[in-house]
């Protein structure tokens, strides 16, 4: 193994001795990335529909007032959509055709970031409240209970509503029973009513009949419904760029191979007495860290401007090293075909500026027509930009990314595999 | 003595881009001893350096094997490996490191950590000359200094048989003087063997405890110089400068056949791609001052102008033009 270390640690002085690579990395790359994201925020932040936040939605009582409680939801908070009651021909609430959500989907649908958060309202709602007496409303989801929760936020104004206009319906009957073939004798006494119904009034609006319990499936951080443009942005642009990024600072390792032979330091290496995979596998090693570098570039950058990217940093760091591990492997099946350096630097350059605009790395997928979307799948860095997406902006965790993660690995795999069993000398 | 290298029947066939095969190397044997320099001579495309490379592992024969220190090149080849000094024609260097980076690189290649490599370095700057130059970068060099530090990387794990494959190549005459005396001290002073490629006679004579004569991939003798010379005979050789006249076929004939004593004429010519010509008639001939008149005559008769002319005594170079009919420079 300590060959397998030497190599490693010396093509990756040999790879930063480069001027050019630490000015790319560490200067070009968080500049455009910076740049892109102030261009991209005030563009797709400027003229993008207003955000949909999914919202589940069981009702158990299917009653006219658990029906006005939806309606009430709805007239709060304008950019609600209550699932599935409100799916559109779109499929917005990405329920793939059912029409029906039991809580056990509903809770899987919150973890992998498909709805923001669950209502139930449980059975005997509206007659619990006609009664006076109090109802619970459940709702849950994935954003810290300390964190401003804009959602949470509308259903606490609406239940108010609620709270309050029931217990004017509770008090007002007991008002007529005992009003029932009596009269006020004079003002006074019906001055000394009105307060008495004030009283019972403000009893019953202390007891909060509609209380919404809180829970809080996993613990993923912020959830701002009020994304900034900035976040909007930068969040699209630090993973794009860093990925594009990663492509240029692992596929010339294709040329680094040419140029090894054309020393003979590789064909010294060869004639060394150490294992094979010791070599291809060094320097294999050496190009993965220095990926996992240029995303810690970018994404620590970004992180000192305040730019949130979840709360999941495993997931987002296997997705980053599913990345860089399916580029590296890429790199050696084509460096076993490639025959001068020439050659290298032309499909080095045309595959980062392919893969990166086709896999979204220039802009998000999602404004692209249909086919490029289903096109754009073939580049691997589809598969890491989607997942890259789904823990910035919807707060989706490991399980979430795993698919593409696996993915990934599996483009990985097969690609070093075929490069390793290539890769000889003659 | 022992035996520390034992090739048997190396064959190599390289398939080239239009489907020809090429039969680089047709059956070379030979053996090497302990603490002995051993030189492979023979000219340019002769197949030395693809002969070396089956041994070094660099790439894989396409028949017959070898064995350094008793491991099979293609049966146990790290354990082979581990055995050799490697020293390329090319400088196999990283031009962007220091002489010591390059040193301490290649040498934890051959295991060598810590304390033992700090030294092993150290001791191979001082034999290399370079102590004061060792924290610069290799690309700052000169030309003799790079082949310097060629030849110490390939020494850092003290092998028991080093391969130095035509080092003088392209190097200035004092810094050729070194390396002829660094590979002497490799023998004398450490009792490594060595396997030293050349296309020049000169250093084959001088070095060689024993030499291999291989031309168009066939090793066609294996002795010392001296058991080498003695079957050329009592021949001798004249060397005859014709200049920028250009001698035929016919004419060789002539010569061979017209003049008593003859067993061998050839012409070189000297000149490189371009310039004007440079010829060398090459005559083998027993009793060779004697023939010299007649050779003359027969000259004069066709107009060929003779610039200079020398006599040699029996050397390698009469050993190759008498084993294959051509000069070795050609
Ligand atoms: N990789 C190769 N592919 C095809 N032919 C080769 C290759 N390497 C060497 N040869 C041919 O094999 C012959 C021997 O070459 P080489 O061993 O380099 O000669 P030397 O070292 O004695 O000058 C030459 O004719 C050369 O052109
Ligand atoms: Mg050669």
């Amino acid at each position: 193994m300590q060959t397998f270390f030497n190599v490693a640690r010396t093509e990756l002085r040999l790879i930063f001795q480069s001027r050019a690579q630490l000015v790319n990395m560490f200067v070009i790359s968080p500049i455009l990335a910076l740049v892109v994201g102030l261009g991209t925020g005030a563009i797709t932040g400027g003229f993008s529909e207003t955000p949909r936040l999914r919202v589940d939605w069981i009702d158990r009582d299917q009653s006219d007032l658990s029906t006005a409680f939806a309606a009430q939801l709805r007239t709060a908070n304008s950019n609600l959509v209550l699932c599935p009651i409100d799916n559109d021909e779109d499929d917005v609430c990405r329920l793939d055709n059912r029409d029906t959500l039991d809580e056990d989907l509903a809770r899987e649908r919150l973890i992998d970031g498909d709805s923001l958060a669950l209502i139930i309202v449980p059975d005997g709602f509206e007659s619990d409240l006609l009664d006076g007496r109090s109802v619970s409303v459940t709702y849950r989801s994935n954003a810290d209970l300390t964190a401003s929760d804009h959602i949470l936020e509308t259903v606490q104004a609406v239940t108010q509503q609620i709270s309050g206009s029931f217990v004017a319906v509770a008090v007002a009957p007991d008002a007529v029973e005992s009003a029932e073939g009596f009269e006020f004798p004079d003002n006074a006494s019906r001055q000394r009513y009105q307060e008495n119904v004030y009283d019972v009034a403000t009893e019953l609006w202390a007891q909060d009949l509609v209380q919404v319990s809180f829970e809080q499936t996993i613990d993923v951080g912020d959830e701002d419904s009020q994304v900034s443009t900035a976040q909007i942005g930068f969040g699209q642009s630090i993973p794009g760029m860093s990925t594009m990024y990663v492509m240029f600072s692992i596929f010339p390792a294709m040329t680094a191979l040419i140029l090894e032979r054309e020393n003979w330091t590789l064909q010294r290496l060869v004639m060394t007495p150490a294992p094979r995979w010791h070599l291809v596998g060094g320097k294999i090693a050496a190009r993965f860290v220095t990926g996992m570098i240029q995303y810690g570039i970018l994404f620590g950058v970004a992180a000192l401007l305040g730019i949130s990217f979840g709360g999941d940093v495993l997931a987002l760091v296997l997705v980053m090293m599913g990345f860089v591990f399916a580029i590296c492997g890429l790199t050696l099946a084509l460096a076993t075909l490639v025959r001068s350096e020439g050659q290298a630097n032309g499909i080095s350059l045309l595959l980062t500026l392919t893969l990166a605009p086709l896999g979204g790395a220039w802009w998000p997928l999602d404004i692209t027509p249909q086919f490029m979307q289903v096109i754009g799948r073939i580049s691997p860095v589809a598969w890491a930009m989607d997942a890259f997406q789904a823990l910035i902006f919807e707060q989706g965790g490991l399980l979430t990314v795993l698919p593409s993660v696996l993915i990934l690995t599996a483009i990985g795999l097969v690609f070093t595999i075929i490069g390793a069993s290539r890769f000889s000398y003659e | 003595m022992p035996t520390m290298l034992e090739v048997q029947n190396l064959v190599k066939e390289f398939k080239r881009r239009d489907g020809d095969i090429v039969k680089a190397v047709q059956g070379v044997s030979f053996d090497i001893h302990e603490g002995e320099i051993f030189s492979l001579l023979g000219p340019n495309g002769a197949g030395k350096t693809t002969t070396i490379s089956m041994i070094s592992g660099l790439i894989s024969p396409t028949e017959g094997d070898a064995s350094i220190g008793g491991h099979s090149i293609t049966k146990e080849p790290l354990k082979a490996k581990a055995l050799l000094g490697v020293i390329p024609q090319e400088i196999a260097l990283y031009p962007t490191l220091t002489a010591r980076q390059n040193l301490e690189f290649f040498g934890r290649m051959y295991d060598i950590t810590g304390q033992e490599l700090v030294k092993r370095v150290d001791e191979v700057l001082e034999f290399i000359d370079l102590v004061d130059r060792q924290n610069d970068r290799v690309e700052t060099f000169s030309g003799g200094m790079k082949r310097r530090v060629n030849i110490g990387v390939g020494l850092l794990h003290r092998p028991q048989l080093v391969y130095m494959d035509e080092p003088t190549v392209g190097v200035d005459p004092q810094s050729r003087r070194r390396i002829l005396d660094t590979v002497l001290r490799l023998r004398d002073e450490y009792q490594m063997a060595v396997l030293y490629t050349t296309h020049l006679m000169e250093e084959s004579q001088e070095l060689s405890d024993r030499v291999g004569i291989i031309d168009h991939g066939k090793l066609i003798a294996v002795g010392s110089v001296g058991e080498l010379t003695q079957q050329v005979g009592e021949e001798d050789r004249l060397v005859l400068n014709v200049g920028e006249q250009i001698v035929g076929e016919e004419l060789l004939g002539r010569l061979k056949s017209e003049i008593n004593g003859i067993s061998n004429v050839s012409y070189a010519n000297l000149a490189v791609d371009g310039a004007a010509a440079q010829g060398e008639i090459n005559i083998l001939a027993t009793r060779g001052r004697k023939a010299l008149p007649d050779v003359i005559t027969l000259l004069n008769d066709v107009w060929i102008d003779v610039s200079s002319i020398e006599v040699r005594e029996p050397d390698l170079e009469a050993v190759f033009l008498n084993l294959t009919g051509h000069a070795l420079r050609d």
